[in-house]
């Protein structure tokens, strides 16, 4: 469905992602893990034609998407969820909601209802400005925002962020239920090992490359990431 | 000389109409800053020009075709649009990812050319010069003069007409962009223009349509300031410019409302210190100064107060 293929990216000078190579297959969740800066958010970025890439090809459902614009993504069946959220804040839960679904959109109370049935605290606060929102609210705004694209693959970028664990434990929760909907998830996430635990496969990102990859289940219990990263010992 | 009631009023009432110009002429600047954070500083030359338009159609159009100079407003509507669609995706677009200093020095430039195009005659708005600014100058003038009275009242067409376009069409735009999906877009992409890009917003055509909106009503303003003010190249810097800039920032920028609101207050300020320095002995009738000065110390007291103004959101958004 989504096929990352040797690419590479830097901020002015400074490389950030070295040939990387990674995919996902419908259906799936996959995991990107990693320690900070080393390049997880900037994959999702390129992916979502949020950075500008060199070199390398970046496939989703067989056309190639480097530089395309990300509200063309957007239609194209790509959702993002990004880090710190970046709702629009003086706006409502609703209206934030409304502002992910196109312009001309049918089925918009059905996606809305959707949403609201996933997060039916939502539905409460529906006419609050988000920014009166706690951070566990605030994220299932974002994801909600994403869905209402009715994506065919959600990219979530550290959603565990300024999170309490029973907040993250909800959105979690909800990112399981999202793709037995039958969407694609790439979650990228420092709190690694309950990412690789809801995924099917797992990337390693160290200092801009991909340092290892596989089923989750089976890096899960691979001691040198359990040392790295998920700092526990054998 | 006593300050009578009447003529207190009269002042009052110059000063709303006024201030709804103001408004007018303020509110697209506002919009475009709001939205892209760009400072057209061409505001005010957009704004002579659409005045220099409604000249030529009053020496051109009127006497051809017996059409009222006022209806000249709608082709000035349109042809700011126009201008302010082409700047956007000529000049604009290609630079506005740079920063804020691009933009500011490519808008700046294109005052400069707008101004020097008006005072040289050249392209399809001639300047007013004596020469063959005279018949137009008259024809003008006469119009200009119209004017209407309620009880003791007067009022002048022109000012009554952009004061009545101010309170009409500065709410119907701000409905626009609180109530539609393509307003609600615009608002997104002011608050932030990458998550309103991967929320599946086209933020090119929405900048496009921010900078055609916000010139257009320059273009309304401008055809309205050629019946009330002697047009010359350099009035939408020397004039026009300074006071939307304290509207603007008065108002909150980006607020539509507020836009409105702190039009009117500029305007009666001006107009009610005007009256109050008649009234003050021959020796202090510094009076053509005390206006702007009452103005700017009322500016400064309330920024003072409210940092972003009176309709400005709190920096902790």
């Amino acid at each position: 469905m989504l096929s990352v293929d040797s690419v590479s990216a830097s901020y002015g000078n400074l490389r950030v992602l070295w040939d990387v190579s990674m995919s996902a297959e419908a259906g799936e969740i996959v995991s990107i893990i990693g320690a900070n800066g080393a390049g997880k958010s900037t994959l999702l970025k390129s992916i979502m034609g949020l950075v500008r890439t060199q070199g390398g090809e970046i496939v989703f459902e067989g056309t190639r998407v480097n530089g395309v614009a990300p509200h063309t993504l957007v239609a194209m069946g790509i959702a993002y969820v990004p880090e710190g959220r970046r709702l629009f804040p003086e706006m409502t839960v609703r209206e934030n909601l409304r502002m992910g679904a196109p312009r001309r959109c049918p089925e918009v109370n059905e996606r809305l209802k959707f949403v609201q049935d996933l997060f039916p605290v939502l539905e409460e606060r529906r006419f609050q400005l988000v920014m009166t929102l706690s951070g566990g609210e605030q994220q299932m705004v974002a994801i909600g925002r994403a869905l209402m694209a009715k994506p065919k693959m959600l990219l979530l970028d550290e959603p565990s962020l300024g999170l309490s664990p029973i907040a993250f434990e909800k959105v979690i929760g909800a990112i399981e239920k999202i793709n037995r909907e039958g969407v694609a998830v790439l979650l990228a996430e420092q709190s690694s090992e309950r990412a690789m635990e809801i995924s099917d496969r797992t990337y390693v990102l160290e200092n801009g490359r991909v340092a290892g990859s596989g089923l989750s289940d089976e890096l899960l219990h691979d001691p040198m990431v359990r040392l790295a990263y998920l700092g526990v010992g054998t | 000389m006593a300050l009578g009631t009447l003529e207190f009023v009269q002042a009052l009432v110059n000063g709303l109409l006024q201030g709804g110009f103001f408004a007018l002429s303020a509110a697209g600047f506002s919009l475009i800053f709001g939205v892209q954070k760009v400072l057209n500083v061409a505001h005010g030359a957009f704004i002579i020009l659409a005045a220099f338009a409604t000249i030529q159609f009053s020496i051109l159009v009127t006497p051809a075709l017996h059409i009222d100079p006022l209806f000249s407003i709608f082709p000035d509507f349109l042809m700011l649009a126009l201008l302010g669609g082409s700047v956007y995706l000529l000049i604009i677009y290609r630079i506005e990812r740079t920063g804020f200093e691009a933009p500011l020095l490519a808008t700046f430039g294109l005052s400069i050319l707008l101004e020097y195009l008006a005072s040289n005659g050249i392209g399809p708005f001639p300047a007013l010069d004596p020469s063959h600014g005279i018949g137009a100058q008259a024809q003008h003038q006469s119009y200009s003069s119209n004017a209407f009275q309620i009880g003791p009242i007067f009022l002048q067409e022109a000012q009554a007409l952009a004061f009545v376009m101010a309170v009409v069409v500065l709410p119907i735009l701000q409905l626009f962009l609180s109530r539609t999906y393509r307003g609600r877009a615009i608002r997104a992409t002011s608050q932030d223009w990458e998550a309103a890009e991967f929320s599946g917003i086209n933020t090119k055509a929405v900048r496009l349509l921010s900078f055609i909106t916000g010139s257009a009503l320059a273009g309304l303003a401008g055809g309205l300031f050629a019946f009330t003010n002697s047009v010359t190249a350099t009035a939408g810097d020397e004039v026009l410019l300074p006071v939307i800039l304290v509207v603007v920032i008065l108002g909150g920028v980006g607020s539509i409302l507020g836009t409105l609101a702190a039009g009117f207050l500029v305007g009666v300020t001006m107009s009610v210190s005007s009256l109050i320095a008649l009234t003050l002995p021959s020796q202090f009738q510094f009076h053509a100064d005390l206006a702007p000065l009452l103005t700017f110390l009322i500016f400064i007291v309330i920024l003072m107060v409210r940092p972003r103004g009176l309709f400005g959101h709190s920096a902790a958004e």
